[in-house]
């Protein structure tokens, strides 16, 4: 299933302009200038499309809010952080077809009345980042000279937490990267205190593509609560690694297995599980790898969802308990520390972790009371894959003494 | 009534003003949500979590020191799952930090049953920093409430010297690069110290007292007067040991300082007291 | 290495507003001119852009890919996490470690999972990245 990534025998350069036609943009982008922001967003509400960074937040909703503002200054910001663990299907879209998000970009500025927008990536994509410089000198939007827009690149430094949206519109205002409270939301109160859209570089793809088509072709892949296709990286023991699109709704065990897709387990070739969602994503083991469909609707008896689209495979070879270590680690390292379940609790995870023994009553308490009591969705998804890992016993460590352990 | 709002707290309906955080709506009831980094006199920093509430129908708990109160809202202050809340980070700060002068941690912690021993671990322990006349940072005692930085920078006295830095476990505050007051942007106003909730942040007359065994809250007495330094009129309390001026605060709720005060008002008392004239910067 | 010194971040920033906004871009353009943010550094970035020293040491120094002490142009750091563990990355970090003076850090995941292990020198991303690949990259950005 190829919509946002480009089919193999696109001869095109990413960066031209025939690609920026062969891809049906230029249409997209004179359809939405003569469709009128309230019917794009019409579109896209109509077309059921919700946020790819993970939180699936209904994008035309987001829109309509700032649309209805009577605040005549409005932003819009491209989230192409991508810092979460496992993830890497933004750099994949950004690299082989840059212009669907920058078109999604311009389309969402438009709909909401906005014109400056910002496209934040994450400081480690410096090849990325070429590419966005020059599309964004080219600027094929603007060739009409039909609606004024700015757009500027902002480079991250090196933070996970800049991907949570209000602590990047703080990245972008030279302050400290800390998530700001909610309500009020960006769509109320977002860069310097303006509405603001934010969405991630998926999510805008999405839009570039809707809109080169009508909403009844959009619905027509996918489920219906989930229509559409979702970009999924697989990374880890897997034949191919790599960003595949999916349709909403197909198994995993397709994406894992099928030729067109990630080709069969890799390693020792034995499945021990999945962690589906990034750091902050859920262990699926090779059973519910079997039964699970990728959607968020059918997920939801798994405990998990498809966040990032992340899908990290392991092999039988692999401890899944050092895994949770890791991730674990991986939060500890990147918390930003301003709230106390966060700051402090993320350590004592990690260092919980890596005694000999897990308290599992103890380890609940603090995962339950960092998932409430958290400022952001760092803080309360951080223990989200170590509480799916005790939810599931038979991932853990097979030695009948280190059984006893946990029990 | 169309500026007001109507809410249930723990059962209890309640109409309170617009703009009404929860932390207020609910001591309006009676029902206190305990609080660690909220102050009166700041914009809530909603960093400590102890006052968190559980709204229905919203996923996570939310801050009660800053969420407004909602039409229709229903509020619990002590579910199962708020008290599980507090006592994790009741438990968590004193884990980490010396909580043996943060009485309101201390309460948390009492409250709550909190078992800190459960979490025996990496504790912020930086060295006491005693670079000025004026006042000591003990930032092993620092639960990163941002009130000092808040008091510092846009609430109260706009000199903006001090700031978190780092990130995580290792976030702290900072002058810059872990330089030494005088050698800030600090203008020695004390205001800092005057919020301090754990006594990370503690004037040097206190300091060098508790240091001796001489400090005794129970003898201290206050007099309230008027600082004479200049016009504006801000209210002065001395606290008074063994016939010494220690410590020179002014009221939370006066109407001109909200308890604020600049170098003089606060700390020019010492120069009256002449054996314990300041080695610090002389502003 | 010859450092910035205020007279020549002035003219670094010249072009950007003199406002908060401009922090990041700036903190990079100094970055990358010096492949360090120093004390004297920081402080002429607040100075230009009217943003107090203290602040901008707290924003710097958030940053992992920033450095406010250790000077190197083109810092190394292998991926150890998740996915490039499994696939050789602490025995990279360590080989590395063995090897060079100057520090290699270990970073969180670097979005390369599907050409594990990744490594960053300086900017620029290596997946897969052996030694070899190092040892390339940084004899071309030696000076």
């Amino acid at each position: 299933m190829r919509r946002l990534l480009p089919a193999d025998d696109t001869v095109s350069p990413p960066l031209s302009r025939e690609r920026w036609r062969d891809r049906g943009y230029h249409e997209a982008w004179e359809r939405a200038l003569t469709l009128g922001p309230q019917t794009v967003i019409e579109w896209v509400t109509a077309a059921g499309l919700t946020g790819r960074g993970g939180a699936a937040f209904p994008t035309g909703q987001k829109w309509a809010s700032v649309a209805q503002s009577a605040d005549p200054v409005k932003y819009v910001v491209m989230n192409a952080d991508e810092s979460e663990l496992g993830t890497f299907k933004d750099r994949a879209l950004l690299t082989r077809d840059p212009w669907g998000a920058l078109a999604g970009l311009a389309i969402a500025a438009f709909a909401v009345g906005a014109h400056e927008a910002y496209v934040y990536l994450r400081g480690e994509y410096a090849d990325v980042e070429r590419l966005l410089e020059e599309a964004l000198a080219l600027a094929p939007w603007a060739e009409a000279g039909s609606y004024p827009l700015a757009v500027r690149l902002i480079r991250g430094a090196g933070a996970y937490i800049a991907g949570e949206e209000t602590a990047l519109l703080n990245s972008i205002e030279g302050r400290r990267p800390e998530p700001r409270v909610k309500p009020p939301f960006p769509t109320a109160r977002g860069l310097w205190g303006h509405p603001t859209v934010i969405q991630n570089v998926e999510t805008l793809a999405n839009v570039a593509v809707l809109l080169a088509h009508d909403v009844a072709w959009f619905r027509a892949v996918g489920t219906e609560a989930a229509p559409g296709t979702k970009l999924m990286a697989v990374s880890g023991h897997v034949a191919r690694p790599g960003v595949y699109e999916i349709p909403m709704g197909l198994p995993l065990w397709t994406l894992l297995t099928a030729p067109e897709y990630a080709g069969g387990i890799g390693g020792s070739g034995r499945l021990r599980a999945v962690l589906l969602g990034g750091a902050a994503g859920t262990f699926l083991t090779a059973d519910e790898c079997r039964a699970a469909r990728l959607d968020n609707l059918a997920l939801q008896p798994f405990g998990a969802s498809l966040g990032s689209g992340a899908v990290m495979v392991f092999d039988d070879t692999v401890e899944i308990r050092q895994v949770v270590r890791q991730v674990a680690g991986f939060f500890a390292e990147e918390s930003c520390g301003q709230c106390v379940p966060c700051r402090i609790g993320t350590r004592r995870l990690l260092e919980q972790l890596s005694a000999s023994t897990l308290d599992i009553e103890r380890l609940r308490d603090l995962g339950g009371a960092m998932r409430d009591a958290s400022i952001c969705g760092l803080g309360q998804t951080a223990p989200q894959a170590l509480l799916s890992y005790l939810d599931r016993p038979s991932l853990w460590p097979r030695t009948s003494k280190e059984e006893e352990c946990h029990a | 009534m169309r500026d007001t709002v109507s809410l249930t707290i723990d059962g209890v309906p309640v109409s309170v003003p617009q703009g009404t955080t929860l932390r207020a709506a609910a001591e309006a009831v009676g029902h206190e949500v305990p609080t660690l980094c909220w102050h009166e006199n700041l914009a809530p920093a909603n960093a400590c979590r102890a006052c968190v509430v559980e709204v229905e129908g919203s996923r996570a708990l939310v801050a009660a020191c800053s969420r407004v109160a909602e039409p229709g809202m229903v509020v619990h202050t002590r579910s199962p799952r708020v008290e599980r809340a507090r006592r994790v980070v009741a438990e968590l700060l004193a884990s980490a930090v010396d909580i043996s002068l943060a009485p309101t941690v201390a309460a948390l912690v009492e409250e709550t049953q909190s078992e800190p021993e459960r979490w025996e671990g990496a504790r912020t322990a930086p060295p006491v920093r005693d670079d000025n006349g004026l006042y000591v940072r003990d930032y092993a005692k620092c639960i990163l409430c941002y009130r000092c930085v808040e008091a510092c920078g846009a609430e109260a006295q706009n000199t903006f010297a001090i700031s978190v830095a780092g990130r995580g476990f290792d976030a702290h505050i900072d002058a810059g690069w872990d330089r030494a007051m005088p050698e800030s942007d600090c203008v020695f106003c004390g205001n800092c110290v005057a919020v301090c909730p754990t006594g990370a942040l503690m004037d040097r007359t206190e300091w060098t007292l508790r240091q001796e065994g001489r400090w005794d809250e129970a003898a201290i007495h206050t007099t309230d007067t008027v600082c004479g330094y200049c016009g504006v009129g801000c209210a002065l309390t001395l606290h008074v040991l063994d016939n010494r001026i220690v410590k020179v605060t002014s009221p939370d709720d006066h109407p001109v300082t909200h308890g604020m005060l600049c170098v003089k008002g606060r700390y020019a008392y010492q120069y009256v007291q002449a054996e314990e004239s300041g080695d610090g910067p002389l502003v | 290495m010859k450092e910035s010194n205020p007279a020549s971040i002035q003219s670094l920033l010249a072009d950007l507003p003199k406002e908060r906004a401009s922090l990041l871009p700036a903190l990079w353009r100094v970055f990358e001119a010096d492949g360090v943010l120093t004390r004297e550094a920081l402080a002429a970035v607040g100075e230009a852009l009217d943003v107090p020293a203290a602040e901008v040491y707290g924003v710097a120094s958030f940053y992992a890919l920033f450095h406010v002490e250790a000077q190197e142009r083109a810092p190394v750091r292998v991926c150890t996490d998740v996915v490039c563990s499994l696939f050789g990355a602490q025995e990279l970090l360590n080989a590395l470690r063995g090897r060079r003076e100057k520090p290699v850090y270990a970073a969180t995941c670097l979005g390369r999972c599907d050409a594990p292990p990744a490594a960053l020198v300086g900017r620029q991303a290596l997946a897969p990245a052996s030694l070899e690949g190092v040892d390339a990259v940084l004899k071309g950005v030696q000076p």
